[in-house]
């Protein structure tokens, strides 16, 4: 069931409905039923990896806060190894759905390398819809519960509906216990106020996810399937488009989850602020999918000891963040070749600074005024992040080199190549437009907040511009099902 | 962690329903006023929708094969645009020596055909040949509660006034090279004459951006398989289908799988017989598939990738009629009926 189908909306309508008819004490179990009835329209037999992955994490939680009580709060032999066995499950399901064909293709294909012909049997991917997302949000509470940065929950209904909260459920925000535990836990009561807002969220992801992300994806589609037969500007157009319909696409997802949970009375965490109005990298990464690298953070950057170490080993925790992320994303080189440029891109940017002198800084400060050092800084860090999506988008390491080999041919391109990338003119226009339209309001809401909250609050304004998005989404929006790219991992 | 967002501006608490009632009651204005432009205007829109809609009408009300004598055979090419702009039925019935009626019933942009057969059966014009030139579709089009499956077709349903925005815009930038606003308003008006005076056969030449409508030799697309034959399937099951078969049992019409035209370069050369196709037709008698599953036509016979140039469409009608007349002859006709 995706957020941009009528089924979707029926559902969600169906769903407030009851949530808000019902005896408070109802909420969670009709909570509960419609999440694993939203994952289960997949495939039935996912829901049972997902309770399975939700009551591994109670199970954890509970025995351990059993070890404390025991123990007054001291870490113990047993509970260290009731949570190493927690995160071996949970990560031991996420490694043979994801990564078992990976790894075994990688090691029949180095043991080729080196001569030796293994016979290591093939492995069809078989991939339930958000299993990253949820083992990642189940382990994010046993972690909690074991560092005692919350309390474990008794009831096992609550930790399954924590794990399968369905507005996050598939693609995030990966939430925390302490953000989402506490405000599941309570009865809500209707406000009439916070369904104009949700919708007002949900409205923008949906015109993100629609209208934008939907719209040139035939064209990133068309050049990536066959890289080589591109020349360079046609390759850059596919991957700056590939470069915004990856974040109107997931952002989209997000503030759509965003939306729907903030009508149930659930605030969940910002994924994205804005990414490519990002000056560097290291903002880019606080801006990008926020709730996954603050979980990278927490959870492995500084566990490892984030950048108070010596410098190789800073290089290490960043390399070894950044790859994981990659891995995150999917199984395949082409995942990890893009979090390792990342990492690189981190430690270039940390050494540049410290590189340059800072008399040098203030002096290029000082000749380029304000405005068009900001518009070179996002600038360039948004061709590095559409470096980086070369990797992310092409189908194996030998398309990304062909796009990059591609950069240099000039020459072959004509206009017309344009107009057969599988989208028509009109749509053309439409795409660019709706990205200007996409970067002149995020723009506006970076730069000038207090100016946007202003228009946002005038009624005649606010109502207008809902209007328009409605009418846009019918008139111009892509209507077949298109699954979300972050479905897939 | 909460979300804070520019939408975060002030929602006055007071008189939320009086609010939310004001709030649809502007929502439907600009809605009321597409939908009036979407009525009064209806040459702004697209050749492809007006020709779905004049063909569908002609079927219902009669104009197609209603003064055709009910001796001769009468031949509905079915298809869609691939069909609409390479089928000359005034051709065809010139190389038949006046023996054949021919109406082309190409619909572009459709899979689903078999409303326009079951109306044209209706309407008492039912053919006695139909030419099946590309497969049809496995489903019938949603309706009903079904359409909650099929966002596409509930905004048909609900917005029919959907591209009218989008109508408006490219009628806006057509206009420019045509002589003005009601300068193409006629034109296109016209087209619809030329449709009804061509028998169904229209050029599709707002596609065409080559000189003389043509594609330069050794034009190529990334999509190409030139080394792949690209066999055709046909659904044997499925509502679509078995209308297809009922029609043809109950009014004695012959099923005719003809090829379709595809570029030279798009496919490899297919075999001289639609193997595949045969295949899977076997089973059902009153359907026959005939020749190979495409014909390939050099690119100077397009006018785009896809659909044939005037020439193309000459070149392929006679391809057709060397490979269909002798089931058209009399004798043949009536031994199959």
């Amino acid at each position: 069931m995706l957020f941009n189908t009528a089924q979707y909306w029926l559902f969600f309508t169906a769903i407030v409905t009851a949530y808000y008819t019902l005896p408070a004490r109802w909420q969670q179990p009709l909570l509960l039923l419609a999440s694993y009835w939203f994952y289960m329209a997949w495939d039935p037999r996912h829901g049972i990896l997902l309770a399975g992955c939700s009551l591994v994490a109670w199970l954890c939680g509970v025995l351990m806060e059993d070890c404390d009580r025991r123990h007054a709060g001291r870490q113990d032999g047993r509970r260290r190894l009731i949570f190493t066995l927690g995160m071996c499950c949970l990560f031991g399901v996420l490694f043979s759905y994801k990564y078992t064909g990976f790894f075994l293709d990688s090691l029949r294909d180095g043991l080729a390398w080196l001569g030796i012909r293994a016979e290591i049997p093939k492995v069809s991917p078989f991939l339930p819809v958000g299993i990253s997302f949820f083992t990642f949000q189940s382990a994010s509470y046993v972690i909690d519960v074991f560092t005692r940065s919350a309390p474990a929950v008794r009831s096992p209904f609550m930790v399954m509906l924590f794990v399968s909260f369905f507005p996050q459920l598939v693609a995030g925000p990966i939430e925390r216990p302490d953000n989402l535990l506490p405000q599941l836990s309570k009865p809500h009561v209707f406000d009439f106020a916070r369904v104009p807002r949700g919708l007002a969220i949900c409205l923008w992801g949906l015109t993100k996810k629609v209208l934008i992300a939907d719209m040139v994806a035939p064209v990133v589609e068309t050049v990536y399937s066959v890289p080589e037969s591109f020349p360079a500007q046609i390759l850059i157009l596919a991957t700056v488009f590939f470069a915004i319909q990856i974040y109107c696409d997931f952002s989209g997802y997000s503030d759509i989850a965003t939306g729907s949970a903030h009508i149930l009375g659930v605030e969940l965490m910002t994924n994205f602020r804005r990414p490519y109005m990002a000056r560097s990298i290291a903002e880019f990464w606080q801006r990008w999918h926020i709730s996954l690298s603050t979980w990278f953070r927490d959870y492995i950057y500084i566990p490892l000891g984030g950048n108070r170490v010596p410098a190789l080993r800073w290089v290490f925790n960043i390399y070894t963040v950044f790859i994981l992320s990659g891995l995150w994303h999917g199984a395949a080189w082409t995942f990890i070749a893009w979090g390792a440029l990342h990492g690189t891109y981190m430690l270039a940017q940390r050494w540049l600074g410290l590189l340059v002198p800072k008399g040098v800084q203030s002096a290029v400060s000082a000749v380029i005024p304000a405005p068009l050092r900001t518009a070179l800084a996002i600038g360039t860090v948004f061709i590095m992040a559409c470096a980086g999506w070369v990797f992310f988008r092409a189908g194996s390491m030998a398309d990304a080199a062909a796009v990059f080999a591609g950069l240099g041919d000039w020459r072959s391109f004509s206009p017309g190549q344009i107009w057969s990338l599988g989208l028509p003119r009109f749509e053309m226009m439409l795409a660019l437009g709706s990205i200007a339209m996409l970067l002149a309001v995020e723009a506006l809401i970076e730069h000038a907040p207090n100016w946007c909250s202003r228009l946002w609050a005038a009624t005649p304004i606010r109502w207008s511009l809902c209007i328009a998005q409605v009418y846009a989404l019918l008139c111009f929006g892509v209507f077949r099902e298109v699954e979300f790219i972050y479905f897939q991992f | 962690m909460n979300h804070r967002t520019a939408f975060d501006g002030t929602v006055p608490a007071s008189q939320p329903w009086g609010r939310f009632v004001k709030f649809l009651a502007l929502f439907v204005l600009p809605g009321l006023f597409l939908a009036w432009i979407h009525n009064s205007f209806p040459y702004i829109r697209p050749g492809y929708e007006l020709v779905v809609e004049e063909k569908s009408r002609l079927a219902r009300e009669g104009g197609i094969f209603a003064a055709a004598p009910a001796a001769r055979p009468r031949l509905a090419v079915f298809g869609s645009s691939v069909a609409l702009s390479g089928f000359v039925p005034r051709l065809f019935e010139e190389l038949s020596g006046g023996t054949v009626d021919a109406y082309n019933m190409g619909l572009p942009g459709s899979i689903l055909y078999f409303d326009q057969l079951e109306s044209l059966v209706k309407s008492g014009q039912a053919p006695t040949h139909v030419v099946v030139t590309n497969p049809w579709g496995g489903d019938d089009p949603p309706r009903g509660l079904a359409l909650v499956w099929n966002d596409a077709a509930l905004r048909d349903a609900l917005v029919p006034f959907h591209d009218t925005p989008r109508d408006l815009v490219l009628f806006a930038l057509r206009s420019r090279t045509a002589g003005g606003l009601a300068a193409l308003y006629d034109d296109t008006r016209h087209v619809l004459t030329a449709l009804r005076e061509d028998k169904g056969f229209h050029f599709i030449k707002s596609q065409s951006h080559y000189p003389n409508d043509a594609l330069p030799e050794g034009f190529r697309l990334p999509s190409d398989k030139p080394d792949e034959v690209l066999w055709r399937t046909f659904h044997a099951s499925g509502a679509p289908f078995e209308r297809l078969r009922r029609l043809a049992r109950e009014h004695g019409i012959k099923v005719l799988i003809v090829p379709r035209y595809l570029r030279r370069g798009e496919g490899a050369e297919p075999p001289a017989e639609d193997t595949e196709a045969t295949r899977q037709m076997q089973p059902y008698p009153e359907i026959e598939v005939v020749g190979p599953a495409y014909w390939l036509l050099p690119p100077a016979l397009f006018s785009d990738p896809t659909h044939t140039n005037p020439a193309g469409a000459r070149e392929y009608t006679t391809r057709l009629w060397n490979l269909l007349r002798d089931r058209l002859q009399p004798a043949a006709v009536a031994a199959s009926r």
